[in-house]
């Protein structure tokens, strides 16, 4: 309460220290909030300029030329639908089928909506599950789409892999 | 366990962006805060239920909202300051027909919001007839008038 009451004839508890800090506070809410929205437009929260991403798989040694690009969201939301686009190219494609490896870990967080296209099998191993398309169904560049929702918040590596190449995303969920 | 935490922080982050927004917003003084409010109720049910809309679910949101308010008011109770920090104190924005700018500035609240409610509320229709006018806690603006002014005092 300030000392002096300026309207004697008004019952009124108006304190002007506490009124001048509350207007401080109002001013830094709204430039927290503008900035939230703006980071909200850029993407950090998911599904914005930030967030999309392209990585392509490093080719290793071992002879294989095969590649794989994936383009994803750096920053997901629990329950909202989000995509991981692969594309594989390279000679295993036109030698018998192919399979692509999903760590199992994925499925760990993840609910899976859709594969497009479909896999004529999925073999369950110890780390990985792959997802195998009978020979001759995937083409170079062809594009294998993950549609999903994660299911628990976090930051996550995912590792998906075809003949010996593979790409690595990291991957924030938020809650 | 996840549906009262869901609840809990929705209730946080409403305190928080109301007061930050200001009385005056939710006095809903336009037509278009009424509209705002609206929708933010909108928004907010979706992030209070999730996918989970059964009955058992939405009786464990509403008491989770009661209980923190419950829980809130007592809090507030014990702490004065507080009180004064969550629910912000009432402002004089006119004294004796004299428009007080900055305050109006900082309040965001014009002279036609002052007016429309002396029109409404307490049938005047001239700034000099207030004496004071009051943006009170809730956003609302109380008028006294100058004769009921004048009556009290000696």
């Amino acid at each position: 309460m300030s000392d002096t009451n300026p309207y004697p004839d008004l019952d009124l508890e108006e304190d002007s220290i506490l009124q001048r800090r509350e207007w401080r506070w109002q001013r830094a809410g709204w430039v927290v909030l503008f900035v939230i929205v703006g980071l909200a437009l850029a993407g950090v929260f998911g599904d914005g300029p930030l967030s999309s991403a392209h990585v392509v798989s490093r080719t290793q040694g071992n002879a294989s030329s095969a590649v794989v690009t994936a383009d994803y969201e750096r920053f997901t939301r629990v329950g909202s639908a989000t995509r991981i686009a692969i594309r594989l190219e390279g000679a295993p494609l036109e030698t018998g089928d192919v399979s692509l490896e999903v760590e199992r870990r994925f499925y760990d967080h993840a609910r899976i909506e859709r594969i497009t296209p479909e896999p004529d099998r999925v073999a369950l191993g110890a780390k990985t599950v792959k997802l195998v398309y009978a020979s001759g169904r995937l083409r170079a560049g062809s594009g294998i789409v993950l549609d999903y929702e994660p299911t628990a918040a976090g930051l996550r590596t995912l590792r998906f892999g075809f003949a010996g190449s593979s790409v690595e995303m990291r991957q924030l969920a938020y809650f | 366990m996840e549906s009262v935490l869901r609840a809990a922080a929705v209730y946080a982050f409403l305190l928080v962006v109301f007061r930050i927004a200001g009385k005056h917003t939710l006095a809903q003084i336009t037509t278009f805060d009424f509209v705002l409010i609206l929708v933010i109720g909108e928004s907010t049910q979706q992030a209070l239920l999730g996918n989970d809309t059964s009955m058992i679910n939405s009786w464990i949101v509403i008491a989770t909202l009661v209980a923190m308010e419950q829980a809130l008011t007592l809090i507030k109770g014990r702490l004065p300051g507080l009180d004064d920090a969550l629910e912000s104190l009432p402002i004089v924005i006119v004294e004796r027909g004299r428009p007080l700018e900055r305050r109006m500035r900082k309040e965001q609240v014009t002279l036609s919001d002052i007016l429309a409610s002396a029109r409404t509320n307490h049938g005047i229709g001239r700034l000099d007839q207030i004496e004071y006018a009051v943006l009170e806690r809730g956003g609302g603006i109380s008028i006294i008038s100058r004769e009921s002014g004048e009556k009290r005092r000696p």
